[in-house]
């Protein structure tokens, strides 16, 4: 006779239960995860147009199991389940992810952030602390650039936001500056003619900002002429190869004296020198 | 010596010697500066080589579309009026191989002396990026100033829309809008004519108009120079 008593119970147990609440319930969750899957569209559409496909993915799929779980919680409530514990236990989790995973959050909402402010992007020559390199990609937790001397270099994001970022391929050109210097007895004037000679043959040597030629200092061996031009800046290190050398040619050519460093000693009492055969 | 087709022999073109020989089965170009070999090539399948004009952007390398000319003295124009006049603008040259295929470009050098320069904000607190452009000074002429080789002649039209008196001493032409035109046998090279409308005192936008020479042949532009033209005018934003 068991199954009997059973489904009285059972029968006892439906009368019991309050309907409207159940289907109040479901609504909320149903249409919950309806809304759910619209906000992750949406957020989807959003965000592809400021970030990578793969990141635009990413966070339309953590609101929407956010808000899935939100809508879920709070249907269960409605039928009067209590989650306390379970919040508790979630929070508790939360905790201890949040401690095992700190540099991995770190660095994911670096990216994030990264992706926002946006301080380069692949393609860039950029100065990162001291690596130096062509960014190559920006993901959600690292940075990589490819060196100058050809290797592969991952910065986590964290790092890269927290850094000074000089990135050099931001604008369209760059100065470049030499100093050089010519004897006492040379004329300063010459000297500056022949410098803007050679930078005038120069097609990368930008006409405007026109270059800058003149004396910077009476050195201690030398009269220092600074000169500062503007180049490409997809040119620059090819110019600062060429120019400086072009320079020192026609200085050379031009009969003008680039001296070394010179001491001339004078003593204050009379010196004495034996030669010894 | 003009543009046109190289027939076998030495074409002495500004600074360079180009000479064009037969081998096996096909031609020799070669591009002499002085006694240097500046370039070789050995060219299978082509009919014939043709000197053209080309757009002076490729020159040493190509970094920018842009060709800003800059004149040799300042043009004031009062509010409502415009005025016309003619300048130089830089070409370069190309040296083109036909086919029973199609062509392609075999060399292209300076038919002027390569420059750049800046159009737009360098320092200082202005919004935007500044555009590199293949750089020329020219001197304004009120009488068409006839063909000069390594140059092509335009006809520029200001034309001051504001209210206020405006000086103007550039124009800055897009060499994705712009076409080359030249007489094959002459050094005879021309643009459209330019119609520069002010629309403030420091912003004008450049239209491109009918050749200069109706009677000049158009180049054929090198195929993967120019891609589709999105717009036909090019504005200039820093600075007239």
């Amino acid at each position: 006779m068991g199954p009997d008593v059973n489904l009285t119970n059972m029968f006892s147990w439906i009368s019991t239960v309050n309907w409207l609440n159940m289907i109040i319930a479901g609504l909320v969750i149903g249409v919950g995860v309806l809304v759910s899957y619209i906000v992750r569209k949406l957020v989807y559409r959003v965000t592809i147009h400021v970030m990578p496909p793969n990141i635009a993915y990413n966070i339309a799929r953590i609101t929407y199991y956010t808000l899935v779980i939100l809508f879920t919680i709070s249907g269960l409530s409605l039928l009067g389940i209590d989650l306390t514990g379970l919040l508790v236990a979630g929070g508790l989790l939360g905790i201890i992810l949040g401690f095992a995973l700190q540099s991995v959050t770190a660095n994911l909402v670096s990216g994030l952030f990264l992706y926002w402010e946006r301080p380069l992007k692949p393609g860039d020559i950029v100065k990162i602390d001291d690596y130096y390199g062509i960014v190559l990609d920006i993901s959600v937790m690292s940075t990589k650039i490819k060196s100058f001397d050809g290797l592969l270099i991952r910065i986590p994001n964290e790092k890269v936001f927290t850094s000074i970022i000089q990135n050099i391929g931001a604008s369209t050109i760059r100065r470049l500056d030499f100093r050089i210097g010519i004897a006492y007895k040379e004329d300063a004037g010459k000297a500056i003619q022949v410098i803007r000679k050679v930078l005038d043959k120069h097609p990368f040597i930008l006409a405007i900002p026109e270059p800058e030629v003149f004396v910077e200092e009476l050195g201690d061996s030398s009269v220092n002429i600074l000169v500062r031009v503007w180049v490409p800046v997809t040119e620059w290190y090819e110019v600062k190869k060429q120019v400086l050398w072009e320079i020192k040619k026609a200085i050379t050519e031009a009969g003008i004296e680039i001296p070394f460093p010179q001491h001339d000693i004078w003593f204050r009492n009379r010196v004495e020198v034996k030669l010894v055969k | 010596m003009g543009y046109g087709v190289l027939d076998r022999g030495r074409f002495v073109v500004g600074d360079y010697v180009l000479v064009v020989e037969e081998f096996d089965n096909g031609l020799r170009y070669s591009r002499f500066f002085g006694e240097k070999m500046a370039f070789d090539s050995f060219i299978v399948g082509a009919s014939r080589l043709v000197l053209v004009p080309i757009y002076p952007v490729l020159v040493p390398k190509k970094i920018t579309r842009f060709v800003l000319v800059e004149y040799s003295g300042f043009v004031d124009v009062g509010p409502g009026h415009s005025v016309s006049f003619y300048i130089y603008v830089p070409v370069d040259f190309a040296v083109y191989s036909y086919g029973s295929r199609g062509y392609s470009v075999v060399d292209v050098f300076e038919g002027v002396k390569p420059k750049y320069a800046v159009y737009g904000p360098i320092l200082g607190l202005e919004r935007g990026e500044a555009i590199i452009a293949r750089y020329y000074r020219s001197e304004i002429y009120y009488e068409d100033p006839g063909p000069r080789l390594g140059l092509a002649v335009t006809r520029v039209h200001v034309i001051n829309n504001t209210d206020s008196w405006v000086r103007v001493s550039r124009i800055l032409i897009d060499s994705n809008i712009a076409t080359l035109y030249y007489e094959p046998g002459s050094w005879k090279t021309c643009l459209q004519e330019l119609k520069m409308n002010i629309n403030s005192p420091t912003t004008a936008t450049v239209k491109y108009g009918e050749p200069l020479y109706k009677e000049l042949k158009k180049i054929d532009d090198p195929k993967d120079l120019k891609p589709p033209k999105i717009g036909s005018t090019t504005e200039m934003l820093w600075g007239l």
